[in-house]
């Protein structure tokens, strides 16, 4: 026969299989479209006819029959009718999934059962039942001892059986050994030239003899029927028995159509079933793989054609210049189709989950709900096929082990029907997928009992651990044995297989439970070929992108902080962050040191910049030295450092390209990328680095309390654009007012733009005449922001708002890149800079004097307590003050103030006045009573005004009031305050 | 049979590639580096979109380097020797034609002769030589050289 044909046929098959399944299905709902399902199903009768496969054809025959009974209202379809049907179903898909042996298959049970519903009494068709026959004849059992009982509890519950077939060659206790980790064997027995093990687990046959490298046939599923076979008494010869029955069949007629035995239940009660719509197939042509993947190379080749005719074209010839800019965009989008086509929605693997869902449901005698959401959430092609398996396992166990049945749901006040939810989605450049069930939930106490029994952990070590930890062990290998399937409810029996499958699509798994209210399993895969944001770094002239997800923030530290923020504990380079210490690597001399580093590595290259820094500073002398230095925080699995970077190029989307196996040893990067230029650059992988220059290993856990402290203290930013390519953010709380304005209403005064609002002219600044940022996109519409706490009114020309938000307003004032921003963040993914609105105004009118106060004695800096419960006014308040010369520590509340002043030496106070724990008067109060601070000059900042407040606050002991984020005026009275006070010349 | 070799030179050597092997001969020179890397990796390069490792075949035979020329040329080879991949060499010479007998296999000799001494690279991705009428040329095996793993292997 033409394999061709044949495997044509076999394709479309197995697509009208899927139409009847899911009609099937919609059929038990009561609601299918009867006619597609008879239309399949009569195709593939008509097609295996024509081929000449005799025990497939009729299996479709006898279910075309039935269905047809339905379709023509012969009968209703009950749900014994459409159980039988998908059981046919699934004996159908095994003869296509090896149609060449086909015939082989044993179809009896199915078409016998059939037959009853037909109102046959058993298979006429002898043909088809011979070959059946003859395998039931054979006992499979036999040799093998058991407890009939407790088998036949075991294979109607959640456990299949199965006899495998060894060859004789394997020695026994090495199998036991080996299927001990998958499973239970009852028993062992050598007959004839193999070794037979009668062998019960969970797992299912697919998964077995992918786990024993059996062959298909050499897994023989073990059934009621089996049992049956062996435990018969032995004078009772099978095949008689098989003979006896066939006699007591009476013959059936050979036009099943004839045969309408059930009569017609009452018609008016068929009326009122609704219809229900029909089962949508998209339409689809079939395209092969290898013939897709030619197409995106073409496309690729497309994309540097069309790069180089851009480039070719004459921008005189406004003809030339339009056609070039429409094969630009044809281009970028067909490219983008043509990456689309090997994605498929995760939906073709979940919408198999329901129907298994069912049957397990149905064994066990339970009630289980499924809720699929995000069927559509595409996923690559291979992906989506390794992650068939591992789901189904999860399922299977979450039915089995998880839901509990309806009485002891009920017991619990739950309620009897189940829920199995699993959801896809997106999230931080990876698929997630959840599978969560409301069912018992895993029992730390019990998992934490087995490890230690089984010697995986300690006593000590699981004390140690949280619930979480504990609960991650049943994925470890070996924590699966037999003996749990009984005792830990059968949780964990094949996690680790599933978790290392997993593992091999380099996605993870992860496992939360919470006793008596479910388990949630999350796997997360990456998307091969997905885009991902990244950050373009450079180090030693070459460009690497850093992945946007493992990117926390950037730090800039600017000249003598280049020095002294840095420190050497043990020779490891570390940054204080935040008060926390950010072990640091500097890429330019990882990428020159191949080897891992140990203490010498890490110290050698310390001390040379450390040298480095010395010899720039005494090469200076007096004069001040400019430089900075980027660190990259980077969060890796392993932990968080710091890299330091020469220089920041721009954020850019890139495709993932793997690493060349023959780079394998090479650890350091996760791949390689195309940037838009058609250069190559390296994707830096954070945790090869951390394994490479052993760092991050101890703060893993650290972060989290810091980012507690963030939520705290957030402030609402407005996110906004000036320029094309950066996102640029002030604090909301330092704006007054955001006004939308036309261009056209701006005037020119001198070099200078007014723009008159509410009745008042506003001086406007345009960033990238201050600050060194790109240039703006002038629109016919704009907005200015007006801050607020200024001498005169101006405003900020911004070309689009984007978004308030909340972040964190640890923005340290050592991170500004330079003069004019307070800092950056990740907002969005995307690198935000902060804007000092003030430091941009002083910027903009230069006829205030900007040397307000001189620190006239540098080498005795005065040194500044600033107590103040906003940390973005610190952060300011302390730019400004470091910037002028003095030492500045800050406090967040009054009663902390009280005790650095009492333990540091001070010589001047400012103060907030309105802090939790203690006010800025109780504090002054405080202080004035101590003998040793009764003279420091002491500064109310705040933003409370009018006399009285005012009186106040010199009555409690505050020698100057100042309201608020006035740089000069506020730098102005300390600098008068401190000559007054002697503390200056 | 007669088989087609796409030849080149490193140095005065001279090597033969099967012509069946090898995709295309690239003149982009623009590598860029990958730092730990075995020494003969020359770099990734950028050919329509595909990344290719680009490996320095003069390194990899331990031969003295050599700036890179106006003849220098890559072999890119193609995707059924495995993952995108190119070998740079000094200069390309014509398609060599040779039957298939005439080329002595390295590999009968080495299983009967010495092979306990540590393999060269050269050695391990050598198919054999080839006695021309003024040349000899060396048969290298495409296959073997894109596994080839440098130093890692020995």
């Amino acid at each position: 026969m033409d394999d061709s044909i044949l495997q044509d046929f076999v394709i479309e098959s197995k697509d009208h299989l899927s139409v009847i399944e899911e009609g099937l299905m919609a059929m038990d709902e009561g609601d299918a479209d009867v006619h597609s399902i008879f239309r399949s199903i009569h195709s593939i009768k008509g097609a295996s006819g024509f081929l000449g496969l005799p025990t497939l054809s009729s299996l479709a025959h006898i279910m075309e029959t039935l269905l047809q009974e339905y379709r023509d209202e012969i009968q209703m379809p009950t749900p014994d009718g459409v159980d039988a049907l998908l059981k046919g179903v699934d004996l159908l898909t095994t003869m296509f999934d090896d149609i060449s042996n086909s015939d082989d298959v044993d179809t009896k049970d199915v078409i016998e059962a059939l037959n009853l519903l037909l109102g046959k009494e058993s298979a006429p068709d002898t043909g088809v039942g011979a070959g059946g026959a003859e395998a039931a004849k054979c006992n499979i059992l036999e040799g093998l001892t058991f407890d009939e009982e407790e088998l036949r509890k075991l294979v109607s519950t959640t456990d299949f059986a199965f006899v495998l077939v060894f060859p004789k060659d394997r020695k026994q206790d090495e199998l036991n050994e080996e299927l001990s980790s998958l499973g239970r064997v009852l028993s062992m027995v050598e007959r004839d030239d193999v070794i037979a093990v009668l062998f019960v687990s969970v797992l299912d046959g697919d998964m077995i003899q992918g786990a024993t490298e059996l062959d298909a046939n050499c897994v023989i599923d073990v059934g009621n029927e089996e049992i049956d076979l062996a435990v018969a008494p032995a004078e009772a010869e099978v095949a008689p028995v098989a003979e006896a029955e066939a006699a007591l069949a009476p013959k059936a007629e050979a036009k099943p159509a004839a045969a309408p035995v059930a009569k017609p239940v009452k018609a008016a009660e068929k009326k009122d079933k609704p219809k229900g719509e029909a089962v949508k197939v998209e339409e689809t042509v079939r395209i092969s793989v290898t013939l897709l993947d030619h197409l995106m190379s073409l496309a690729g080749e497309l994309v540097l054609v069309r790069n180089q005719q851009t480039m070719a074209v004459d921008r005189e010839d406004s003809n030339q210049t339009r056609l070039v800019q429409q094969l630009d965009v044809v281009t970028t989008e067909m490219q983008d189709v043509i990456m689309k086509t090997r994605m498929q929605p995760v939906g073709h693997v979940l919408t198999k989950v329901p129907r298994m869902v069912r049957d397990l449901a149905k064994k066990l005698g339970k009630q289980i709900e499924v809720i699929l959401v995000g069927k559509d959430v595409e996923l690559d092609k291979t992906l989506l096929e390794g992650l068939a398996d591992p789901l189904t396992h999860m399922v299977r166990n979450s039915c089995d082990h998880g839901i509990e049945t309806i009485e002891k749901r009920e017991a619990k006040g739950k309620s009897g029907q189940g829920t199995l939810t699993i959801r896809a989605c997106h999230e931080g450049g990876q698929i997630l997928i959840e599978i969560k069930d409301d069912g018992a939930g895993i029992d730390p106490a019990i998992i934490g009992g087995k490890a230690v029994e089984k010697g995986m952990v300690t006593q000590d070590q699981l004390a140690a651990m949280t619930d979480k930890e504990i609960t991650q062990l049943i994925m470890m290998p070996g924590f699966s044995t037999a003996e749990t399937i009984s005792d830990v409810s059968g949780r964990g029996v094949g996690m680790d297989v599933v978790r290392s499958s997993l593992e091999k699509m380099g996605g993870t798994l992860e496992i939360n439970s919470i006793l008596g209210e479910g388990t949630q399993m999350m796997i997360r895969l990456p998307l091969t070929l997905a885009i991902i944001q990244s950050l373009v770094v450079e180090a030693s002239d070459r460009r690497f992108a850093l992945p946007q997800v493992n990117l926390e923030e950037m730090v800039c530290l600017y000249d003598r902080d280049v020095v002294e923020k840095i420190d050497n504990v043990n020779g490891q380079e570390i940054y204080r962050l935040r008060d926390q210490l950010l072990p640091l690597v500097r890429l330019r001399d990882l990428l020159e040191t191949s080897d891992p580093y140990d203490e010498n590595i890490r110290s050698t290259i310390a001390s040379k910049y450390r040298r480095e820094q010395d010899e720039l500073y005494e090469k200076a002398g007096d004069e001040k030295v400019l430089q900075s230095l980027y660190i990259a925080v980077v969060r890796s699995g392993l932990g968080r450092f710091g890299l330091i970077i020469d220089a920041v190029s721009n954020t850019e989307e890139i495709v993932v390209k793997p690493m060349h196996p023959y780079l394998d040893s090479v650890k350091i990067y996760s791949g390689a990328t195309v940037l838009g230029d058609g250069s190559c650059a390296l994707i830096i992988d954070p945790d090869g680095i951390s394994r490479h220059c052993g760092v991050g290993l101890a703060n893993a856990q650290a972060p989290k309390e810091s980012e507690k402290a963030a939520v705290e203290e957030s402030h609402s930013a407005l996110i906004f654009r000036w320029g094309a390519e950066e996102y640029y953010a002030v604090f909301l709380p330092m704006i007054r007012h955001i006004e939308r304005i036309k261009l056209a209403d701006i005037q020119k005064v001198g070099d200078k733009d007014y723009i008159t609002i509410e009745g008042q002219s506003v001086l406007l600044i345009c960033l990238d005449q201050h600050l060194n940022v790109s240039k703006a996109e002038m629109k016919e519409e704009m907005y200015i922001l007006l801050p607020k706490y200024t001498r005169a009114p101006f405003g900020i020309l911004v070309s689009s708002l984007e978004d308030i938000v909340q972040v964190s307003a640890e923005i340290h004032a050592d991170t500004a890149p330079e003069d004019g921003f307070l800092g950056s963040l990740i907002v969005n993914d995307k690198m935000t800079l902060f804007i000092d609105v003030y430091r941009v105004l002083e910027s903009a009118m230069p006829h205030v004097p900007h040397e307000v106060s001189t620190n006239s004695a540098p080498d005795s800096k005065i040194k500044v307590l600033y107590a103040e419960d906003s940390l973005m006014f610190r952060q300011i308040v302390s730019g400004y003050l470091k910037e002028d010369g003095y030492e500045i520590d800050t406090a967040p509340d009054g009663a902390e103030a009280l005790k650095m002043l009492k333990a540091g030496d001070y010589d001047f106070l400012l103060s907030d006045l309105e802090m939790p724990e203690m006010g800025g008067l109780e504090l002054i109060a405080e202080v004035r009573k101590l003998e040793k601070f009764a003279h420091i000059p002491a500064v109310a900042l705040t933003s409370l005004q009018g006399d009285e407040a005012r009186q106040k606050g010199f009555d409690a002991g505050f020698d100057r009031y100042e309201n608020k984020i006035q740089r000069d005026p506020l730098l102005a009275t300390i600098a008068e305050l401190a000559k007054e006070k002697g503390l200056t010349a | 049979m007669i088989k087609k070799f796409c030849s080149f030179y490193l140095g005065d050597r001279f090597y033969g590639i099967d012509i069946l092997d090898v995709r295309e001969i690239s003149l982009q020179m623009d590598f860029n580096s990958v730092p730990h890397a075995p020494e003969e990796v020359k770099g990734l390069v950028n050919i329509r979109g595909e990344i290719h490792l680009v490996v320095d075949l003069r390194v990899l035979f331990h031969l003295p380097p050599l700036e890179l020329d106006s003849n220098s040329r890559l072999l890119i080879f193609k995707t059924k020797i495995g993952p995108p991949f190119g070998a740079l060499v000094d200069r390309v010479g014509d398609v060599v034609e040779v039957e298939e007998e005439t080329i002595e296999e390295r590999r009968k000799k080495e299983q009967s002769g010495e092979e306990g001494s540590r393999r060269k690279p050269s050695h391990a991705i050598t198919n054999g030589v080839c006695k021309l009428p003024n040349d000899l040329m060396i048969v290298l095996d495409a296959y073997q050289l894109v596994r080839y793993r440098g130093e890692e292997a020995s």
